[in-house]
């Protein structure tokens, strides 16, 4: 039993010895801890530290030696201080290995490299020698912490400063991009967004939960997660994730709805990529919901004419004395639909009788009746002047004049259907007047080519038959005569 | 006697016979020569498939002034720029077939439905329009403008 003992704690001592002369063995951080300098005084609380990692992981060289000949021998391995494309290349021998990095976590990703040479950080610098970035740009070389250690350059709070340190140098980016603005984190620190993450909430969107951390794209590159056509996903990444912003208080369901309104079909289905998406409204950097008196402005930089008409008509004031918001009224905001002619007047689905009933507003109530009853009018002339088009046509008849008065009414239809933002109705009679005159030309230019067809079909008929009489008569008149000669 | 009776039973339905016969004849010359005239008289329309076109005098547009003219079956804003320096722009806008006009004060084309901008050449630079507008060919020959599709 004596002996089970003394074996076991023999075990327990060399077991605790070898880790002290391991300790002991990293020779280079010692020497460097002696000279008090920065990289080792970093490295103290550098996650690699922690993990077991020496200077000489990434340096090379022989750390057990306290011999600086010896341990910082090339013959050894010893590479001295990396530059360039090196310093990635080091970092990715571990990180870019999968099976050395399940040792530290299983859910660890291994492509970061690859990630940042497709990027545009990964093209070359401008001095030639390598990439642009390296990971040590925006993850430090020595006192590197966890991403969730709230120290790290990368963690949430500090994203924005860490990218900023390039992007908000002007001299340094007008070397690659002069056209690109270098205020962003200003911005950034005016948008929901930023205020918050300046408060320490690390759930906020910033820099890299629009932009990517590692695969990093311009704006322009189908691949980046802020192209245009990918804009509403990646907003709806936590913009729809009911859980995740079940502290924020605002809904979730806009993505929903943005696809199916107008805007949404056309980027999604047309591949449309002038459609509005989420920052053409609500900005990028600066993201914050328009106010109430903006919204015409904002919805005006595509609809302009509308926004003009608009501004200079009688709703302008009334909207604002009532703090409506000016086109969400009417049309909502992410679920805007096409705005069809339904939309106005004062039945089902008009938005009119919203507030002109007849009872409280009799002239309004009836000018959209009046304004819907005479587009309703223009467009069934329009049908109809289609319709006879098409008859005259499967006639055979030539119909191109009429075609090209019909493009009159159909200028017409929408032109009232701009006009009507300016609710004055006598400016939108004007308009329909134009369109039902040229209708009126249309329909009598068709019905006078039917009347051609009508009149060349009886036509026909007549001339066969004065063919058929005068065939008849000449048969009776030369009998007369063949019945004189035999007389 | 009974052949005096016939002559003049016979006679009426003879000349009845001839009259029918000279109204029947003048009857089949006009469905002869009615198409005849009908052909020889130009259409209303012009022709759909047009290539090229006199539109007219150099002097009938200003310098600086615009005109919007048929070339077929579409419309064309044919623009003075100088003496004898004219462009010609397929006129229906490019986002919802409108008819858009010359602004001489900004010097774009404009299109009254949603505002659409193109610049002289015809590009799009404001405004919902997709696409540039269709440029066409003008020339000046003998003081005549011709416009032409470029092929």
């Amino acid at each position: 039993m004596k002996n089970i003992l003394s074996k076991y704690i023999f075990v327990i001592f060399c077991l605790i010895f070898s880790q002290i002369t391991n300790a002991k063995t990293d020779e280079c951080f010692n020497c460097h801890s002696g000279l008090d300098d920065s990289p080792s005084k970093l490295f103290k609380n550098d996650i690699h530290q922690k993990v077991g990692l020496s200077c000489s992981s990434c340096h090379g060289g022989d750390n057990t030696s306290d011999d600086m000949e010896i341990s910082m021998d090339k013959k050894n391995g010893f590479l001295g201080i990396p530059s360039q494309n090196k310093i990635s290349e080091i970092c990715a021998k571990c990180h870019s290995d999968i099976e050395n990095m399940k040792k530290y976590r299983t859910d660890i990703s291994t492509g970061q490299l690859e990630e940042l040479k497709k990027s545009v950080h990964g093209a070359i610098a401008v001095d030639g020698k390598g990439m642009i970035l390296q990971c040590t740009t925006c993850h430090n070389a020595h006192g590197i912490k966890k991403v969730t250690d709230s120290g790290s350059l990368v963690y949430p709070t500090n994203i924005p400063n860490t990218c900023n340190k390039c992007h908000g140098d002007i001299n340094y980016m007008r070397k690659y991009n002069p056209g690109l603005s270098v205020d962003q984190l200003a911005k950034y620190r005016e948008s929901k967004h930023g205020k918050l993450n300046l408060k320490g909430n690390r759930k906020v969107a910033q820099c890299a939960s629009c932009h990517g951390s590692h695969a990093v794209f311009t704006s322009k590159d189908v691949r980046s997660k802020v192209y245009p056509l990918n804009i509403p996903e990646t907003c709806s990444t936590c913009h729809s994730d009911k859980e995740y912003m079940k502290e924020s208080n605002i809904p979730t369901d806009q993505f929903e709805k943005y696809k199916k309104s107008v805007h949404g079909v056309a980027l999604f289905e047309k591949k449309d990529i002038s459609a509005p998406v989420c920052n053409s409204c609500h900005g990028n950097h600066a993201a914050t919901p328009p106010g109430i008196s903006s919204i015409s402005k904002i919805c005006g930089t595509c609809h302009a004419l509308n926004a003009e008409l608009f501004g200079n008509s009688p709703h302008k004031k009334v909207f604002d004395e009532n703090n409506y918001p000016e086109c969400e009224t009417c049309h909502g905001n992410h679920l805007i639909l096409v705005a069809r002619d339904q939309l106005l007047g004062v039945n089902e689905g008009a938005v009119c009788a919203k507030c002109h009933t007849e009872e409280k507003n009799p002239k309004g109530f009836k000018a959209a009746v009046k304004m819907r009853a005479l587009i309703d009018s223009l467009v069934v002339l329009d049908s109809i002047s289609r319709r006879q088009i098409f008859i005259a046509e499967q006639k055979g008849m030539e119909v191109e004049e009429a075609k090209f008065k019909l493009r009159d009414v159909h200028q017409a239809e929408l032109e009232a259907r701009t006009v009507v933002h300016a609710f004055d109705a006598e400016k939108f009679s004007e308009i329909i007047n134009k369109g039902v005159n040229a209708s009126n030309e249309v329909i009598s230019e068709a019905n006078s080519q039917v009347d051609e067809y009508y009149f060349r079909r009886y036509g026909l008929v007549v001339a066969v038959l004065i063919i058929s009489l005068l065939a008849l008569l000449l048969y009776f008149q030369i009998k007369r005569i063949e019945a004189k000669q035999n007389l | 006697m009974t052949q005096e009776i016939q002559k003049e039973k016979v006679q009426p339905r003879r000349d009845f016979l001839k009259y029918l016969l000279s109204s029947v004849t003048a009857g089949f010359g006009l469905i002869v020569f009615y198409p005849v005239f009908s052909f020889m008289k130009p259409p209303k329309q012009r022709e759909v498939e047009v290539t090229s076109l006199k539109i007219g005098n150099v002097d009938d547009i200003e310098i600086g002034d615009s005109k919007i003219i048929r070339f077929g079956n579409k419309p064309v804003i044919v623009i003075r720029n100088g003496k004898e320096d004219f462009s010609a722009l397929s006129a229906t806008c490019t986002h919802l077939d409108c008819t858009v006009q010359y602004k001489k004060d900004e010097s774009v084309i404009w299109c009254a439905c949603h505002n659409g901008k193109y610049d002289l050449t015809g590009r799009n630079i404001s405004g919902p329009p997709p696409r540039p507008l269709e440029k066409f060919k003008a020339d000046v020959k003998n003081n005549e403008i011709i416009i032409s599709k470029i092929v």
